[in-house]
């Protein structure tokens, strides 16, 4: 059993509760306590980290990468950390943030991206404007080796619900492509997209959802989700899978019923860490 | 199959237009917004409905069964109109209008007219754990209710902003209109009409037109004391909390959209977490209570039935919005018309 260490939490983000948020912003206040945490979660073998693209936070993980191995799963096209940012800094001031951000060594790259679709671009389309922002997102992920690269859930739901396969065709196409990683896409109606690429027979390898006892947030239902992800060929991980800090030994008895061998997790400080290291022992 | 419309591609019309195309037995059939330029953005999403960018237009086009209005509070009243007066029933993003006054003439628009199905945005009725605590209240085992205590707080406004959403006519109000409404929506349904507001403070932050925070005294129908704090400038809420501690009798009971927490007297707590509910949604996208409020207004459309919050609802809680902000500029308590509800 893998467990992959939220990187939110270090930026005082939680998908548990507010209070969790308060807590983590705490917490995380200091940069070097962070470091500190992050080598010692690092030495007991936590080191794949789900992380969105967040200058200050790849800042810390990159520090701390030159001194021991990460593994990162990027998280790229935060809707509505793009609309909050629209909202603070205006169109122009948000472009501006955005482009001076990158380095040097990344913008040709950016710019084959922007020059290759930018017809479609400057009609608004927004599948080519996504692929132009996923590049430049990309690019505050270089120093990290990464295999799989996902796209926000509010991103992936909003295709879903729209029955846009077409857009996560072209995201795939586009990752692998240009980056030589797998697409993976984080969802919060698991049973649906899991439903639905196989009728849209698309090879999208990764798939990161609610999967719990409880069957929250398990869309349509616990049963169909079960189901479908018992007999999927795609690497299902389970995000929402405790509603505690850590997962209980039910928790994961329940993923392994399902064939799931990861899940995400959020740990406060170093006595999560070594609860966790204690419960995936017992799931070698 | 129903046949909807939406009105107004922002945020909100781009939520409901996703979950719409998600529902079965509904079609999207046409979108609307004023900004010609989103056609191919919106079609690039996956929205493949028919783009018109006049309501007249499409309205007189597409045989619509109900509209989805998600416009400037200040347009609620002119898109209301034109869709009543062909028969199409209209649900609108909440606050019911950004005045008393256009709040009173939507009411008239609706009065005798039993076959349009009108809707309005306050989804946390929906939401589990609100309802969780409606049924722990109408259970009584909390006794006689002495005081109420409620919150709603929101990282989102810290500096100017350019949106209508900011704008004192366009939106109606800042902060206490945006998630207080909310509270004044969920205090009148799961307790009783409110009666007075006795004191409303309005704090200015951000440079906005509107309210960025609130602190309101409210006595509700029976004489219960319920105070609000609201703000959309405190830092560590990524997402909108609301929290409501009721003070009975017997006991407490603590409300959030997280969970809701239980303690009667010589007992112990009972901790109910939103995952320990009944979640009827079929599809998740934008937040909790969003499908569900989608759905049910779809299932009123052509059937005997009004939605579960209604434009009388929405109506309430204008009506104390308009006596709040009354009561905050002449600086003391203004009692509601008794006859309201």
């Amino acid at each position: 059993m893998k467990a992959i260490v939220s990187a939110e939490p270090l930026i005082g983000v939680s998908r548990t509760s507010n209070a969790h948020t308060r807590y983590y912003r705490s917490v995380f206040q200091n940069e070097d306590k962070v470091k500190i945490l992050l080598a010692q979660w690092q030495s007991l073998g936590l080191k794949t980290f789900l992380c969105p693209s967040h200058h200050q936070l790849l800042e810390i993980l990159g520090d701390s990468s030159r001194v021991m191995d990460v593994e990162i799963y990027p998280i790229l096209l935060d809707a509505a950390q793009y609309s909050k940012a629209i909202q603070n800094y205006g169109m122009v001031g948000f472009a501006r943030r955005q482009l001076t951000r990158i380095k040097i060594p990344h913008l040709p790259g950016i710019a084959y991206t922007g020059v290759r679709y930018l017809p479609k671009i400057l009609r608004r389309d927004f599948r080519y404007a996504s692929l132009l922002l996923a590049s430049m997102e990309m690019a505050s992920f270089g120093r990290f080796p990464a295999r799989v690269v996902f796209l926000h859930p509010q991103v992936t739901d909003l295709a879903l619900a729209n029955d846009n396969g077409e857009f996560f065709r072209l995201f795939a196409r586009f990752v692998r492509s240009r980056y030589k990683v797998e697409a993976g896409l984080m969802t919060n109606n698991i049973g649906v997209l899991l439903d639905r690429l196989d009728k849209w027979s698309l090879d999208i390898t990764h798939v990161a959802g609610p999967v719990n006892r409880r069957g929250y947030h398990m869309k349509p239902d616990q049963s169909k989700c079960e189901e479908l992800i018992a007999k999927t060929k795609r690497t299902v991980i389970a995000t929402e899978l405790s509603f505690t800090a850590i997962p209980t030994e039910d928790d994961l008895t329940y993923l392994n019923r399902l064939g799931v061998s990861s899940f995400v997790v959020e740990l406060g400080d170093i006595m999560d860490a070594l609860r966790l290291t204690d419960l995936l022992a017992k799931f070698p | 199959m129903k046949r909807v419309g939406v009105v107004g591609m922002g945020k909100m019309g781009i939520v409901h237009s996703a979950i719409l195309n998600a529902l079965p037995d509904v079609e999207l059939a046409a979108v609307m917004d004023k900004d010609k330029s989103l056609r191919q953005y919106l079609y690039g999403m996956g929205i493949r409905a028919p783009f018109y960018h006049s309501l007249e237009e499409m309205l007189g086009k597409e045989k619509l069964d109900g509209v989805f209005a998600c416009v400037p509070s200040s347009t609620n009243y002119i898109v209301a109109k034109s869709c009543i007066e062909r028969g199409i029933s209209i649900f609108l993003e909440k606050p019911l209008a950004n005045n008393l006054a256009n709040a009173n003439k939507m009411m008239a628009l609706v009065k005798d007219r039993k076959d349009i199905k009108h809707g309005v945005g306050f989804m946390m009725a929906y939401v589990p754990t609100f309802c969780h605590a409606k049924e722990v209240l109408q259970s009584a085992s909390l006794g006689e209710v002495r005081e109420i205590r409620a919150s709603a707080y929101q990282s989102a406004v810290f500096s100017k902003q350019k949106s209508w959403f900011y704008k004192k006519e366009a939106a109606g109000g800042g902060a206490v209109t945006s998630l207080g409404s909310h509270l004044i929506f969920l205090l009148q349904w799961l307790f009783s009409p409110v009666r007075r507001v006795h004191e409303a403070s309005l704090a200015y932050s951000s440079g906005n037109e509107v309210e960025d925070a609130g602190r309101i005294e409210l006595e509700m129908d029976g004489g219960v004391r319920a105070t609000m704090d609201i703000s959309w400038s405190a830092p560590g809420y990524d997402n909108m909390e609301l929290d409501i501690l009721v003070i009975a009798s017997e006991g407490e009971l603590r409300v959030t959209n997280q969970e809701t927490v239980l303690q009667l007297k010589d007992e112990g707590v009972t901790r109910v977490h939103i995952s320990e509910l009944p979640d009827r949604a079929k599809f998740y996208l934008g937040g909790e209570g969003y499908c569900q409020e989608d759905e049910d207004f779809i299932s009123c459309l052509g059937a005997d039935k009004q939605p579960k919050v209604t434009w009388r609802e929405g109506y309430w809680v204008q009506v104390v919005l308009d006596a709040i902000y009354r009561s905050a500029e002449a600086n003391q308590a203004v009692t509601l018309p008794g006859e309201i509800m």
